[in-house]
């Protein structure tokens, strides 16, 4: 009996910190959503009782559901995009030689590491006013006056599909890469050409990689800050930059805490409906 | 039926040599095994078949050169050691795959794969996946595809090695008699010198990247042609000898301790020569220490150890001048133990010189 | 020559070209940002209309970047040191152990990558203030760490699968206590994995933005004052900074490169 207690003593320890830290975060959230349903009493104060005031407000405003419609719009075509921008980098990661990969691995770790922050607002730098893609416009003599590259709905997708890529080459290049060479030998033996072997047999067996990849980004995507915070300008904004908005400037907790509910009860919606698709094309793959 | 004919291929990685300029005929519907221990090459001549390496030298499909045909378009039907089965296809689709890829009608393909699904009893398995077959089955899908195509030549790499004893002794027998019933050109490439003998008509024994015998099982089991196939073939004591002359018929040699033996050979030795006396286990008789008979050749030995199989005792001797000698003694035996002595004997015939 | 292997280099030619080109294209804005950087003349520009060390020195001139470092620097050391604790442990118990919740704690211990982090921010400001609680920093350094604990928990827990238990007991059975066998044989063995979580952790921290930016009326983060900065400021000083970053960066993956091996770790 005292093995067994100590046993289940040691075990309590181990687990013990990680618990206690994910009951402080499922506790926050817990707050956010209550905070959903209590009135506002304005400038970051909460009256009392019961109400869907705040959903009301959000979701009977097509102004405010606008930013979730919009991100989830941009959020599918960067996604795709993306996709096919990362998937020919990480189909070359497996065709090329060492030395090759290991550069791309290399480049690519470096983007994955840096800050949101600074790969945006190196890309503000090549798109803004005086930045180097208007003068080089300029110079071939494509336009006269700096176009407004910056500030729009253009600049924050090229943001989010830059910042994205790396994210989207890895688990591809993984399940590239977990694919037994002696499959495509095989497809060749049986007279498949290079084309058909990539469609027939490459492609599908990618898929895992693929579907994990793409919930990744799509998340990233849709919940954007900084693309539309800096890109943006205030001219495109987010459901990301709505909800700090609503939290921060306008101090309405209620309100915030309803657009944030509904936006990731969206997600998890999209998302789950994204898996079960990928699971319908996955069928067979996997074990 | 189709043939096929290596002409001096050779195969270079950088500086690394893996084949040796080999030159090798393959007959119509012949079934040939390309054994020998890992690295010897043989992989990398059904890759060159296949058109997976590049190759300096020349392959000729009945007498024409396929050098430049690309793998997909040789339509050379080969199984792989691992099947490669595509695991997101079900057992009918991998098997339509090549069919798919000739472009034929849908309802033809279909009546293919039935007949396939037919010849290797895998009746009810269409639809399944692989995953969901055992190793056996995933085996005979494997076979299936290959042979859907209706290739020239087949070839097998190391297909058994990953089932189970027993039920790789009855895919050899199936997979032998299935290839008779087809007509097939076939080549095998296997390590297990068990399934070379037992399977295939003609057995090229490969080292180093060269070919050091070709020949029926039976030949290379009983005339080795040198002390790599003698050692690698069977079991065998291998010791050195010197040719000191003929005798009728046989050559008469001399072991390092000046004692004289009988010995069958090549024609072309000459006395002087230096040669391995190469016998089998099965070949030796065990007698009692003052057995003398002048037709056979005898040695004096102690017994070293013994193990017991069963039917058969395996007993190790070693005789007079330190030579160990392997034997056989069939039956209950009769009760050996080291330190046993014994006489050794073996008619010259089962004596044989071998090169090195 | 045969088909085969020269030939396919020259088919795939296409997906090379297409793939370079994507990497130039990420590659890029970094190239600029150092350029500007390193701009003589006040103005963002690229290339640089001269070269100038100048906006380097301006960043150490200016208290709001050197304190938001210092303040990045410790709040990512220390969340990284206590998720990597928590990592460990946890990641213990979910391998070697059997107990009810076990995949319902790994699943909760992930969570945190699949909460927008505009939501992670919010809810610990409405947490705090809920709980009239004035200071930011401690909630900071709570959210901080359960942000980064999802790389340490599964780098953790993928280590520790495939190391094989029977080293640890052969350790025992040689007559090492547990813990002994545990710091002498499966330490060394998982501390590669260990070091990427710690990285993974460490940058996850210091990089973070959206979340943090809830939680910064008493310290700013380097994020946090670089892209206040870009906002309301038009000289190159946060090009400078940014560049230092990437720098550091930069030999931060060398050095994963050379412990562990990017390949594998790409893989992960």
């Amino acid at each position: 009996m005292r093995a067994g207690q100590q046993s289940r003593l040691r075990l309590a320890t181990l687990i013990a910190p990680g618990t206690l830290l994910v009951a402080a975060f499922f506790g926050c959230l817990g707050v956010l959503f209550v905070q959903s349903f209590l009135p506002s009493a304005g400038m970051g104060r909460l009256g009392d009782g019961f109400t869907l005031a705040s959903y009301a407000a959000f979701l009977g405003d097509p102004f405010y559901v606008g930013y979730l419609l919009r991100s989830i719009a941009i959020a599918v075509y960067t996604t795709a995009i993306v996709l096919v921008l990362g998937y020919v980098v990480a189909y070359h990661m497996t065709l090329c030689g060492r030395r090759m990969r290991l550069a791309i691995s290399i480049v690519l770790l470096v983007q994955f590491f840096t800050s949101f922050v600074i790969r945006t607002y190196a890309v503000m730098l090549v798109l803004g006013r005086f930045g180097i893609a208007n003068r080089t416009l300029q110079a071939i003599g494509l336009t006269d006056e700096p176009l407004r590259l910056l500030f729009n709905e253009f600049a924050v997708a090229t943001g989010i599909v830059l910042t994205a890529v790396p994210y989207m080459v890895f688990p591809i290049y993984g399940s590239l890469m977990a694919i037994e060479p002696n499959l495509r030998a095989a497809a060749e033996s049986l007279g498949a050409t290079r084309r058909r072997i990539f469609w027939e047999v490459v492609f599908p067996l990618s898929l895992p990689g693929v579907a994990a990849a793409v919930v990744i980004v799509f998340l990233f995507a849709l919940t954007s800050y900084i693309a539309p915070g800096l890109l943006g300008g205030g001219y495109f904004d987010m459901i990301a930059n709505l909800i700090y908005d609503k939290a921060v400037n306008a101090q309405d907790y209620p309100f915030a805490a309803a657009a944030a509910v509904v936006s990731v009860a969206t997600t998890l919606v999209l998302v789950y409906l994204m898996q079960k698709g990928f699971r319908l094309a996955i069928r067979g793959t996997e074990r | 039926m189709h043939g096929i004919e290596f002409r001096d291929v050779a195969v270079r990685y950088g500086s690394n040599t893996v084949l040796h300029g080999l030159s090798l005929a393959i007959a119509p519907s012949e079934f040939l095994a390309l054994l020998g221990p890992s690295g010897c090459g043989k992989t990398t001549m059904l890759r060159v078949l296949a058109g997976f390496v590049p190759y300096a030298g020349s392959v000729l499909l009945d007498g024409r050169p396929i050098d430049a045909v690309p793998t997909h378009r040789r339509g050379i039907g080969i199984v792989f050691q691992d099947y490669a089965l595509f695991p997101h296809r079900t057992v009918a689709e991998n098997i339509a795959f090549g069919l798919r890829m000739r472009g034929g009608a849908a309802a033809a393909i279909g009546r293919r794969v039935e007949e396939m699904l037919e010849l290797l009893r895998l009746g009810g398995l269409g639809a399944r996946y692989p995953g969901q077959l055992s190793g056996g089955q995933q085996q005979r899908v494997a076979l299936a595809r290959a042979i859907a195509i209706d290739p020239p030549v087949l070839l097998l790499d190391e297909p058994l090695s990953s089932l189970d004893k027993k039920l790789r002794e009855e895919m050899q027998i199936e997979l032998r008699q299935l290839q008779k019933r087809v007509g097939i050109t076939t080549v095998f490439v296997t390590h297990d010198q068990e399934e070379a003998l037992a399977m295939a008509d003609r057995i090229a024994v490969m080292n180093g990247g060269r070919i050091q015998q070709i020949g029926t099982p039976r030949e290379i089991y009983a005339r080795p042609a040198n002390r790599f196939v003698a050692d690698f073939i069977g079991r065998s004591s291998l010791h050195p000898v010197r040719v000191a002359g003929d005798a009728d018929g046989t050559w008469r040699c001399t072991r390092e301790d000046g004692t004289a033996l009988r010995a069958v050979g090549p024609a072309s030795a000459s006395p002087g020569a230096a040669f391995f006396l190469s016998v089998r286990p099965e070949s030796i008789a065990l007698a009692a220490p003052d057995h003398v008979d002048p037709a056979l050749n005898v040695l004096d030995a102690v017994v070293e150890d013994v193990v017991f199989q069963g039917g058969v005792s395996h007993v190790r001797v070693r005789a007079a001048g330190g030579a160990l000698f392997a034997c056989e003694e069939r039956g209950p035996g009769a009760g050996r133990g080291p330190g046993e002595r014994v006489r050794i004997a073996w008619t010259p015939e089962d004596g044989i010189l071998v090169p090195e | 020559m045969s088909a085969g292997a020269a030939a396919s280099g020259r088919r795939h030619a296409g997906v090379a070209i297409a793939s370079l080109l994507v990497v130039l294209v990420l590659c890029f804005p970094l190239i600029v940002l150092v350029g500007v950087s390193l701009n003589a003349g006040p103005r963002q520009v690229f290339p640089p209309e001269g070269l100038s060390l100048r906006w380097y020195l301006n960043v150490f001139d200016r208290d709001g970047f050197r304190r938001a470092l210092q303040f990045s620097l410790a709040l990512a050391t220390l969340s990284t040191a206590t998720a990597l604790v928590v990592g460990v442990l946890a990641g213990i118990a979910i391998v070697r152990h059997r107990f009810p919740g076990r995949d319902v704690l790994l699943t909760a211990l992930m969570s945190p990558l699949v909460v927008p982090q505009v939501v992670v921010g919010m809810a610990f400001l409405m947490a705090l203030s809920a709980l009239r609680i004035h200071s930011s920093l401690l909630g900071m350094f709570v959210m901080h760490t359960i942000l980064v604990m999802p790389y340490t928990v599964r780098l953790v827990v993928s280590s520790l699968t495939r190391f094989r238990i029977s080293l640890e007991e052969a350790a025992r059975s040689l007559g090492a206590s547990p813990a002994r066998a545990f710091r002498l044989v499966t330490l060394p063995i998982i501390r590669p994995g260990m070091f990427a979580a710690g990285v993974f952790a460490f940058v996850s921290s210091f990089e973070n933005f959206t979340a943090t930016q809830f939680l910064v009326w008493e310290r700013t983060t380097l994020p946090i004052e670089i892209y206040g900065y870009v906002q309301t400021e038009n000289d190159p000083t946060a090009a400078a900074i940014s560049t230092m970053v990437i720098i550091v960066t930069a030999v931060l993956t060398l050095a994963l490169n050379r412990y562990i091996g990017v390949d594998a770790f790409a893989r992960r």
